[in-house]
């Protein structure tokens, strides 16, 4: 049994106006727990909630009603704070610093020595692929620059908890790859990893429980893999056979079932086919 | 509850060290705003040009004008200054999420609202000090009577001062060019510096311009005093603003600002006279900012004076503060 890294109870968020009258209640009621050790999606349209939900996990927001734990701590403590990262929806850089300096002053905020924020910083600059860029400017960066340097600096302290707001907006597929990649890696360290997005298809590759949000209520949660399973369907999966034995199966599967059975050749992620013709085209030549 | 908590031992070092990084950083971005140095070289270059623009003293000395003129100056910009550093460290933050992003690491509120004042309270503080030399080199270039020269205009002086203000930018520009400094933090911190080596220099001259060895000063250095209380009175208006753009917009700020400002400059004229407690009462709400304005007779106060001011300024920006802590604690920061 995995222990809970994050859990919310009833969480309720309401935002109100100069005279303190409701003007949206952004988050209803959420309930839910990220085990340690996975990768816990929160799904939803524009403006279900979702970024209200992660910041709340911060403590940048405070909640309405209900509660929050994370690591057995509120996220409001100092405590707690030292061993969460987050990436937020806006960058939070200061564009005028290199990318380097930046993440030396969020690592300062730790409480690094000047040698251990520069180690990390140059740590992670190579890690998320920015280490040729660390001295320019992050005001210069592009927008997918700008999201792995945010990872980066998100990943300062290696954190227990890792909180990341739309961490693939803005990169291109190899960029996807490379952030899901270290996601995944981040899981099977027994790190716990809180992803928050609208893209369907990032979220279905990482993660292994989800929570679905809309207009800031929970509509569905649980194990992706349960939650996607055809339990009414079979599917089998064979190497390639002659049409003699396609037409001999269809057969069998008439005469056992009473139905014909689909038969088509399985299709792969335009993600992976991608990757493969850019490093092929990326390859030199013999 | 304690608003700031007591450190574990061993950590206190870690905190100082936390408020200086980032009050740094804040006064960082604050010397890297054009309209800051805008407002300081404009200040510094209004005041080294108000001698040469006096048509009538009206019986008082140029040099008394000039000095008025530059304290003056640096009053009304030094207010302008303070509001906008205020709202725009605090925009700013807010706006490209650096306040988000470094309260979601293990930075106490309390921490950052106090280093964004220590910041704000930076630049200011450079902003006195190219201010306070400009009306002190003012005051020597203004037409004055001296046995050896006459009455006459100090040119020599006004013609260096001016010079290390475009010196200034020249160096700006070239630390810009070749080192990728930031243009506008670079003239910022030049101005002042050049400033004080030409105050320095001025000793080595006559009013004429001929050199005078062993160097002889006639800078009126008891001017710096009236330009710290200025700057103490600019202290107290940081503070106030920096609270209020917590809770107003920009534009609201402003106008609370200078509804602030014309309060405290009317209250002590009709509130009662002494120090009765309800004296005492509108002081501590609405700052006296005449209390702050005393050069007049020969620009030197009764020594009671500046402690009982030094303690007013500080009780006042004290309990400003812990309120603006109080805010910034419970406020929320998407």
């Amino acid at each position: 049994m995995k222990q809970t890294a994050l859990e919310t109870i009833a969480l309720t968020k309401q935002f109100r106006d100069f005279w303190q009258r409701i003007t949206v209640t952004a988050v209803k009621e959420v309930s839910f727990q990220v085990a340690t050790g996975t990768v816990f999606g929160l799904l939803g349209p524009n403006g279900s909630g979702k970024t209200t939900t992660l910041r709340l996990m911060t403590g940048l927001l405070h909640p309405s009603s209900g509660c929050i734990r994370i690591l057995g701590d509120s996220p409001t403590s100092l405590q707690t704070r030292r061993r969460i990262g987050y990436l937020p929806e806006t960058d939070g850089f200061y564009e005028f610093l290199s990318g380097r300096d930046n993440l030396r002053f969020y690592a300062g905020l730790f409480g690094y020595s000047g040698r251990e924020a520069s180690r990390r910083a140059d740590t992670l600059l190579d890690t998320v692929g920015l280490i040729r860029d660390a001295h320019r400017p992050v005001g210069e960066f592009s927008k997918g620059m700008k999201r792995r340097i945010g990872l980066a600096q998100a990943l300062l302290n290696d954190p227990e908890l890792l909180i990341l707001d739309e961490p693939t907006a803005g990169l291109d597929p190899a960029g996807c790859r490379q952030v899901k990649e270290l996601l995944r890696q981040r899981a099977q360290s027994g790190r716990t990893v809180v992803v928050s997005s609208h893209l369907l298809a990032d979220i279905e590759d990482l993660c292994e429980s989800v929570c679905i949000l809309h207009q800031g209520r929970v509509v569905a949660q649980g194990r992706l893999a349960e939650m996607l399973e055809q339990r009414e369907q079979h599917r089998f999966t064979t190497g390639v056979l002659t049409t003699a034995q396609c037409e001999s199966l269809q057969e069998s599967f008439l005469s056992i079932t009473g139905s014909a059975a689909l038969m088509d050749h399985p299709h792969r992620a335009l993600e992976s086919y991608f990757t493969q013709v850019v490093e092929q085209v990326g390859q030199p030549s013999s | 509850m304690l608003l700031i908590p007591i450190p574990e031992h061993g950590r206190l070092r870690d905190m100082i060290f936390l408020f200086i990084r980032l009050a740094l950083i804040h006064a960082r971005v604050l010397l890297r705003n054009p309209v800051c140095l805008l407002l300081s070289l404009a200040t510094a270059l209004l005041t080294l040009l108000l001698p040469l623009a006096f048509a009538h003293t009206f019986g008082n000395t140029a040099a008394r004008l000039a000095q008025d003129g530059g304290l003056a100056f640096q009053f009304v910009a030094g207010i302008v200054f303070a509001a906008y550093a205020a709202c725009a460290i605090t925009g700013s933050a807010r706006a490209s999420g650096t306040e988000a992003l470094t309260l979601a690491k293990p930075v106490s509120p309390t921490l950052l609202f106090l280093a964004r004042y220590a910041g704000i309270a930076g630049g200011l503080a450079l902003f006195c000090v190219t201010t306070a030399t400009a009306t002190l080199l003012a005051m020597r270039i203004a037409e004055a009577f001296s046995p050896a020269t006459g009455y006459c205009i100090d040119f020599t002086t006004a013609t260096i001062a001016v010079a290390s203000a475009i010196l200034a930018c020249l160096l700006g520009a070239l630390l810009n060019r070749f080192r990728n400094a930031s243009f506008h933090a670079s003239v910022f911190v030049l101005l002042p510096l050049l400033l004080i080596v030409t105050a320095g220099s001025s000793g080595f001259y006559n009013r004429l311009g001929a050199w005078q060895s062993p160097p002889a000063y006639t800078l009126d250095v008891a001017i710096l005093t009236a330009a710290l209380r200025i700057g103490l009175a600019l202290l107290m208006f940081a503070a106030l603003t920096q609270v209020l753009a917590l809770l107003l917009k920009p534009v609201s700020v402003g106008a609370a600002g200078l509804l602030i400002l014309a309060l405290g400059l009317t209250l002590p004229g009709i509130s009662p006279a002494g120090s009765s407690p309800l004296r005492w009462l509108s002081m501590a709400i609405v700052p006296d900012w005449q209390a702050f304005w005393t050069t007049s007779a020969s620009g030197l106060v009764p020594p009671p004076m500046p402690g009982a001011l030094w303690l007013y300024a500080f009780c006042y920006i004290t309990a400003i503060l812990i309120l603006g802590v109080h805010l910034f604690n419970r406020s929320e920061h998407a």
